[in-house]
């Protein structure tokens, strides 16, 4: 209370509704007690105080109304129904548009399975002399001479020419004279032959070959994936999907399996982009390049990278849908090393040139991979300064 | 539905009963993972204290079952947010005057009563208020409890809402403060005013 005021007050009402709370300092509360000692009309404004904040507190709210609880529920039911089929609410705030981004491709990913494929879409090809995308740029240079400038084509990755899996080494130290400049367009690291083969029947034979490799690439039960390098991006997906115990009668039991499944040690994941690539070295870390832009993501990023290609990877070997049983689930796994063999799986960039086909899929995809890509993207340039424009959506 | 939604007590008007534990951990547990029913489960547990949070300060039972659903369901997208530093009750109290707020200034009720500056309120309390004549102490508990009532509901928000967080919620000047985005002195002074708007009301005075 102001001094005016209390000058135009009779009494020292804020100070005697502060003394009710005990929220006078010492020395206010000295002149308060010696006030109160002889003003009876402040005496009973303070009883008045007190007596009021105890019937306050007495009065009871009218009864929670019976069917308040089953409304709640309703209308929560009603807005998860609006809402991507996930339980992405429960996320932490930082994992969202991952989250977001592996819910969508999940969904996205299960049906081009079911369907077919996305055009341009192809999974790196296993071959034994497979290897991360990263070598030297000598043998980098696509069979494409296209330059690098050609932003025009760029966008189109179907136009291009597709990158050849070069033989590299996982295990090497990512410095910068050992990545080439990013081919452009970049499509994904796969034979042509497999293009030319899907031509026949696409859906089938990507899902096909992706199933049997899959299969083939299955750990075996007495040699269990170590657990390095793979609880993080497991646990970051099991929270992500919001997966529960196997055993749980859950809507989401068909991927409690899939959040299970690591990748095994050895895989390398990329996701594609026009103008970059983003390589997920085993034990290495995550690299970004993009030309002369190299970058070294912080670890998080390898979360990213390698949940989006873990749901790529489950997605090409669940034939059925999400809700599938957790024992199929639980039967695909992603990618392995086998033999010895480094391998490679590519989420390959969406087509940006031209409409986006008719379909859902292709723009879910879209979406997803600009999500990664954004994501990607600023921690890049968190770490390593500022990217190509290029790179940036508006470009 | 796991649990029994419990009555507002009159001996704990602001159904303060500690959930228990044990429980509500448990259920927050699960409900982190996706568990409907959970939440549903933590959704009964506190729905008593929350509907009589946002009751007391709204006073329409309609409004007050919007916000309340509004609140739950701002829980169950923000249950992530929720790290734990808090009671789960706490952090539930906190979306329910933040709604109970909105809600008030979406009605316009601010604008039309709260609004009405608090300065100009206290100066227009007849110089009687403000002196030691009383009959509020020789009014029957029931009498008490009527009176009370019809001038809360007739009250500018804003001293409802104040009088609310600290005497029924004994919020603390910092928690009010921050509630409703005023400075500490204001709860002070604000506080101050409306016990006198309340005090005046119940012994028949007009504002």
């Amino acid at each position: 209370m102001s001094p005016d005021r209390m000058a135009r007050t009779e009494h020292p009402i804020e100070m005697i509704s502060a003394y009710t709370d005990g929220r006078l300092e010492p020395a206010d509360r000295e002149r308060i007690h010696e006030h109160l000692g002889g003003c009876a009309a402040c005496r009973q404004i303070l009883a008045d105080f007190r007596a009021l904040a105890v019937a306050a507190r007495r009065e009871a709210a009218p009864p929670v109304p019976s069917y308040l609880l089953e409304k709640i529920g309703r209308r929560i039911d009603a807005e998860s129904e609006a809402r991507p089929a996930l339980p992405l609410r429960f996320l932490p705030r930082a994992r969202l548009p991952l989250a977001t981004a592996a819910a969508i491709l999940m969904v996205a990913s299960l049906w081009i399975v079911l369907r077919g494929r996305l055009p341009g879409e192809r999974l790196a090809e296993q071959r034994p002399d497979a290897a991360p995308p990263i070598s030297d740029s000598s043998k980098e240079q696509p069979p494409s001479s296209k330059p690098e400038s050609d932003s025009a084509s760029q966008n189109s990755p179907e136009k291009t020419e597709p990158r050849p899996v070069q033989p590299g080494v996982a295990g090497r130290r990512a410095d910068t004279t050992a990545f080439a400049p990013s081919p452009p367009a970049s499509a994904p690291a796969v034979a042509d032959s497999m293009a030319k083969k899907d031509r026949a029947s696409p859906g089938a034979a990507v899902a096909e070959r992706e199933e049997s490799k899959l299969s083939a690439a299955r750990p075996k039960e007495a040699a269990p994936v170590p657990e390095a390098n793979l609880d993080r991006p497991n646990t970051a997906m099991a929270e992500a999907l919001g997966a529960k115990d196997a055993e749980d009668p859950a809507p989401l039991a068909g991927l409690s399996g899939f959040a299970k499944a690591p990748v095994a040690p050895g895989t390398t994941l990329v996701l594609v982009m026009p103008e970059a690539r983003v390589s997920v070295l085993p034990d290495l870390g995550v690299v970004l390049t993009a030309g002369d832009y190299i970058c070294t993501l912080p670890a998080g990023a390898q979360e990213e990278v390698r949940a989006l290609a873990q749901l790529r990877a489950y997605a090409a070997g669940q034939r059925r849908p999400a809700r599938a049983g957790a024992n199929e689930a639980q039967a695909a796994r992603p990618d392995s090393q086998e033999g010895g063999a480094p391998q490679e799986l590519v989420v390959p960039a969406p087509p940006t040139g031209g409409p986006l086909p008719p379909d859902a899929a292709a723009e879910t995809h879209r979406r997803v991979w600009t999500i990664l890509r954004d994501s990607l993207l600023a921690r890049a340039e968190a770490q390593c300064g500022p990217a190509p424009p290029a790179l940036h959506p508006e470009h | 539905m796991l649990l029994r939604v419990r009555r507002i007590d009159a001996a704990t008007p602001a159904g303060e009963e500690a959930a228990p534990a044990a429980a509500e951990a448990d259920l927050l547990a699960r409900a982190r993972r996706g568990d409907r029913d959970a939440f549903d489960g933590l959704v009964a547990l506190h729905l008593p204290r929350v509907w009589a949070v946002v009751w007391r300060m709204l006073r329409q039972r309609e409004d007050t079952e919007d916000v309340v659903q509004e609140v739950f369901l701002a829980a169950f997208k923000g249950l992530s947010d929720y790290r734990g530093e808090a009671r789960l009750s706490t952090w539930l109290h906190r979306i329910a005057v933040t709604r109970a707020l909105n809600h008030l200034e979406r009605a316009e009720e601010r604008a039309s009563r709260a609004r009405v500056e608090l300065d100009d309120v206290l100066e227009a309390l007849p110089a009687a208020s403000q002196s030691g004549d009383s009959p509020l102490q020789a009014l029957q508990a029931g009498e008490l409890q009527r009176r009370l009532a019809d001038c809360l509901g007739r009250m500018p928000a804003a001293f409802r809402t104040i009088l609310a967080l600290r005497d029924v919620d004994d919020q603390p000047y910092e928690g009010i403060a921050a509630a409703l985005g005023i400075a500490l002195g204001t709860v002070r002074s604000r506080l101050a005013r409306a016990r006198l708007a309340l005090r005046q009301c119940l012994n028949g005075e007009t504002a």
